[in-house]
């Protein structure tokens, strides 16, 4: 057999042990074991040692202890009560309109997404926080939760986001210029959102009531609620951005910030701290683990040069970059209906990654199209883990029902979708005013 | 992100303290020392990274920062591990694996774990030898050249504790070993 036909074999044998309910993580690192040996002719020592130095190095890499650091930001911010005040400073504002509550929640994620890097933690953060308030104004719980799901996801896009960091790792990308790039694309999907519910709103009252309207001074004063979220995201993306610390700095600033802010306001008890590291670590060694599974997998793909032959294969059909790139775009939209978004984006980019800097296409660009690709996973049946998430604290409404309430959230993503492929400046905009 | 910790929380239930063995009891208890080192190393990373960087500003950076927060990463993912595991909060897709007869996925769950626990004791064992070659090379840390040969070993330990617990959930099918 060749090392190409291994390697579909490979990819068959991956498919079919994810669909066994295997973690995704273990059965990437099973398949890359045992496709190595094969491509070497069965030499089992080698593949026994390239799989224990992938998982040594990816275990003690200093570049990925930005995760758990990035983590505890969020987990310390949402214990400490900074979610709900950056949603009181959103209600404040918003509430009065009609739908205004859904839009405030809309804006308090996109806030919270400033310090937390987890799409599915920011719809759970908002879900305890908003939904109690949207229920009491007698909102639709199909917009209220479907807002709350949609929400969460832009937290994927606004930096710090984990599967920014992640791509960057594995394509050997700049952090930082994938964080300022997901700027411009995380606030526009924040817009484009309200726009969405305020049409929903237009069309339907009865979805989203407004709340009484409070004074100019109640306004102002809650904006006290949001000058933490400022200060944390002005300290950590500046000093990355103009280079006064790496991203792993930046990550233990940001947490370090975020703990003593909530302590001098005596909001993290040494109870909450702790729940927080655990959330922490539970969420990092999954990312982790994935990522070392993704190695192992990857470096198997690798030495069967399927990623490579599939690149000049797609690079030679007589089709426009674009025509390709929509294919690829599509591939991920139902992909992700499918498999959990990181998972996806471990699972895929050693395979599209070749592809798509062959065909000439940015790969910071291509960081931002992928993450905007995995939002969408996230809220599209039957695999949605920001509704699943939503669910689970929102035990009264279907499941069928949050996930309609999603739709409407879906095709505004597919209209940022559109709107960057036609103008990728507006992801690649910001990073080239820092990196010329 | 967690598929299975998600869509299965209504589901499955925690193995409670006072109906259950020992061993159940001893394994729970390694496992949180396990996550306790781990978070310890967590909040030690914070603690480094920012007296380095404070530091610097000052012209005095702490010497070894890079090597030590190497090494506090390496230990929290190693002994985050077996803890993440206990609480089941790995991704996986259950879409398919949950459409199958009752029989279906007993045989498929006890295969995919049996698949796992050879897994993790292959690398309990590798770690080991691992740590003994790293030990006669003399290898060190990246910058600074402290010893690390123990780390290999601390793998070795974490997934040892690995095999234990998915050797539990093998034979207490929709139990989780711990409360998330």
């Amino acid at each position: 057999m060749t090392p190409e036909q291994i390697g579909i074999l490979g990819c068959i044998a991956l498919v079919a042990l994810l669909c066994s309910s295997m973690p995704v993580a273990f059965a990437m690192a099973v398949v890359g074991f045992v496709g190595f040996a094969a491509v070497v002719h069965w030499n089992w020592h080698a593949a026994v040692s390239m799989m224990t130095m992938d998982l040594y190095k990816t275990f003690a890499s200093y570049s990925l202890t930005v995760i758990p650091l990035f983590v505890l930001m969020g987990q310390v911010a949402f214990h400490g009560g900074i979610s709900r005040r950056l949603f009181d400073a959103a209600y404040h504002w918003l509430g009065p309109l009609r739908g205004g509550l859904a839009m405030a929640t809309v804006g308090a994620c996109t806030a919270f997404g400033a310090i937390c890097g987890s799409g599915p933690a920011t719809s759970a953060t908002m879900a305890l926080v908003a939904l109690p308030e949207m229920k009491r104004y007698k909102y639709s719980m199909e917009l209220a939760c479907g807002a709350v799901a949609s929400g969460g996801t832009i937290g994927m896009m606004i930096p710090p986001s984990v599967v920014f960091i992640v791509y960057a790792i594995l394509t050997e990308q700049s952090i930082g210029s994938l964080f300022i790039a997901g700027i411009l694309p995380g606030l526009l999907t924040a817009l484009l959102f309200c726009v969405t519910i305020y049409v929903q709103c237009l069309r339907r009252p009865e979805l989203g009531p407004a709340a009484p309207s409070c004074s100019w001074k109640a306004k102002f004063l809650s904006l006290r609620g949001a000058w933490e979220t400022l200060i944390l995201f002005a300290a950590v993306m500046g000093g990355m951005f103009f280079g006064f610390f790496t991203p792993t700095e930046g990550a233990a600033i940001g947490a370090a910030g975020t703990i003593v802010i909530t302590m001098v306001k005596r909001q993290l008890s040494f109870g909450k701290f702790v729940q927080s590291l655990k959330e922490t670590l539970r969420t990092s060694v999954m990312v982790m683990i994935i990522v070392a599974g993704a190695v192992v997998f990857g470096h198997f793909l690798a030495i069967t040069r399927v990623p490579f032959s599939m690149a000049n294969w797609l690079g030679g059909l007589a089709l426009p970059g674009w025509v390709i790139m929509l294919l690829i775009t599509a591939f991920y939209l139902i992909a992700g209906c499918f498999v959990d978004a990181l998972a996806l984006v471990l699972l895929t980019i050693p395979i599209f990654y070749p592809v798509v800097t062959n065909l000439g296409f940015d790969p910071i660009w291509f960081g931002v199209m992928i993450v905007l690709v995995t939002q969408m996973g996230t809220i599209t049946p039957p695999v949605g883990v920001c509704v699943y998430v939503v669910s689970g604290i929102e035990r009264d409404v279907p499941l069928e029902t949050i996930f309609r309430g999603s739709i409407p959230f879906l095709l505004a993503l597919i209209v940022v979708a559109i709107l960057l492929i036609l103008f990728p400046s507006i992801a690649l905009f910001l990073p080239s005013l820092v990196h010329p | 992100m967690t598929g299975r910790s998600v869509s299965q929380s209504s589901q499955q239930t925690t193995a409670g303290s006072g109906s259950h063995p020992r061993y159940v009891l001893v394994l729970r208890r390694i496992v949180s020392a396990l996550a306790v080192v781990a978070g310890a190393a967590v909040a030690a990373m914070i603690v480094v990274t920012c007296v380095d960087v404070v530091g610097r500003r000052f012209g005095h950076p702490l010497k070894g920062a890079y090597d030590i927060v190497e090494i506090l990463g390496a230990i929290t993912i190693a002994g985050g591990l077996p803890y993440t595991t206990a609480c089941k909060g790995h991704v996986a897709i259950e879409f398919f694996f949950q459409r199958l007869s009752r029989t279906g996925k007993i045989v498929v769950d006890t295969l995919v774990r049996i698949v796992t626990i050879s897994m993790f004791s292959f690398l309990t064992w590798r770690f080991v030898l691992y740590g003994v070659e790293v030990k006669a090379s003399g290898q060190g840390t990246s910058t600074m050249g402290w010893p690390i040969f123990w780390l290999p070993w601390w793998f070795s330990l974490c997934c040892g504790v690995m095999v234990l617990v998915i050797l539990y959930h093998l034979t207490h099918p929709g139990k989780a070993l711990m409360k998330p």
